[in-house]
């Protein structure tokens, strides 16, 4: 009658020879398919952040939308409303550096306020500004 | 800021830890698998293909070992989850007397590991062969020291049951 641990230990069979090079060769491979994989998951984040930057700068430019026509009854006097200038943003053909990131172009009266590596935000120079580099909001 | 390890450093260091450490794992393998040495031999090669992907995580927290045991376990664990390998339920009871009462012990160990569960047969192996505590082998297993202990107690029901009066199963000694 044996205990349970020694039949274990003989039902494990001997040790195989063990070569190394068949381990090394199978984890350089993953390790360099694990890389690849990092690599292009960065290249998709950069790319991201980018279209987003460029959004940014671009809806900006966009001319403020059409007035709506509302019926206004003869009864009701109508307020004086305010000049609604457009908040034009000129954009000069020379590279934006920000961080990790460059831009082609370069809007005019903006600054780079944070660039980070998920994103950047610009902010119009002089502008009253919320203290945060990271922050969307003035 | 530890210095980062260069690409000789870490194939040096790991082929030294295979070359230490693979025929342990092969035959822990081996028993996880209840005799399938196909299928252990891939297990270790999984095991192994993790371990030098993480090879400078796994030397940080300095048990490459344990590391390579407990991922030899989950791998052994996932694998019996696949459809394909996943049991059917059968008709049949375990009939103690389908084991040769002439086939050698250790044969016998193997076909009655092949009945348990993948977890039952994961803490047989852990708790008896590698001697690991409760708590060790809870952490090996991502479960509580009380699933082990019921699991415990249910796989050696079942050796017992089975494989008497061939072995005594080791009782739990420790905790």
């Amino acid at each position: 009658m044996e205990d349970l641990t020694t039949l274990l230990d003989r039902a494990a069979g001997p040790a195989p020879h063990s070569d190394a090079s068949g381990d090394l060769t199978r984890g350089r491979r993953a390790l360099a398919r694990t890389r690849r994989r990092r690599g292009a998951a960065g290249l998709l984040a950069v790319a991201a952040a980018s279209v987003v930057g460029v959004g940014a700068v671009r809806y900006a430019d966009r001319p403020s939308p059409a007035p709506r026509v509302v019926e206004v009854p003869e009864d009701v006097t109508t307020p004086a409303t305010p000049d609604a200038s457009p908040t034009g943003v000129q954009l000069l053909a020379q590279p934006l550096e920000a961080g990790p990131y460059t831009f082609d172009s370069t809007p005019e009266g903006w600054y780079v306020q944070g660039a980070y590596p998920q994103g950047v935000t610009i902010a119009r120079e002089g502008a009253d500004l919320n203290p945060s580099p990271y922050s969307f909001e003035g | 800021m530890p210095r980062r390890l260069t690409g000789s450093e870490r194939d040096t260091e790991f082929e030294e830890f295979v070359l230490a450490q693979r025929g342990p794992l092969v035959r822990m393998a081996r028993l996880l698998t209840a005799g399938d040495h196909a299928l252990a031999e891939d297990l270790v090669q999984t095991t192994l293909t993790r371990l030098y992907v993480a090879w400078p995580r796994v030397r940080r927290a300095g048990n490459p070992v344990g590391y390579a045991r407990t991922s030899l376990t989950h791998a052994f664990v996932d694998e019996r989850r696949r459809p394909h390998r996943r049991e059917t339920p059968t008709d049949e009871v375990l009939d103690t007397r389908s084991y040769d009462a002439d086939a050698r012990p250790a044969d016998a160990v193997l076909a009655a590991l092949r009945d348990l569960p993948p977890r039952q047969r994961a803490v047989v192996v852990l708790r008896h062969w590698l001697d690991l505590d409760i708590a060790e082998t809870a952490r090996l297993l991502s479960c509580s020291t009380g699933t082990v202990k019921s699991q415990n107690a249910k796989a050696l029901g079942h050796l017992r049951a089975v494989l008497e009066p061939t072995i005594t199963p080791t009782t739990d000694r420790r905790s």
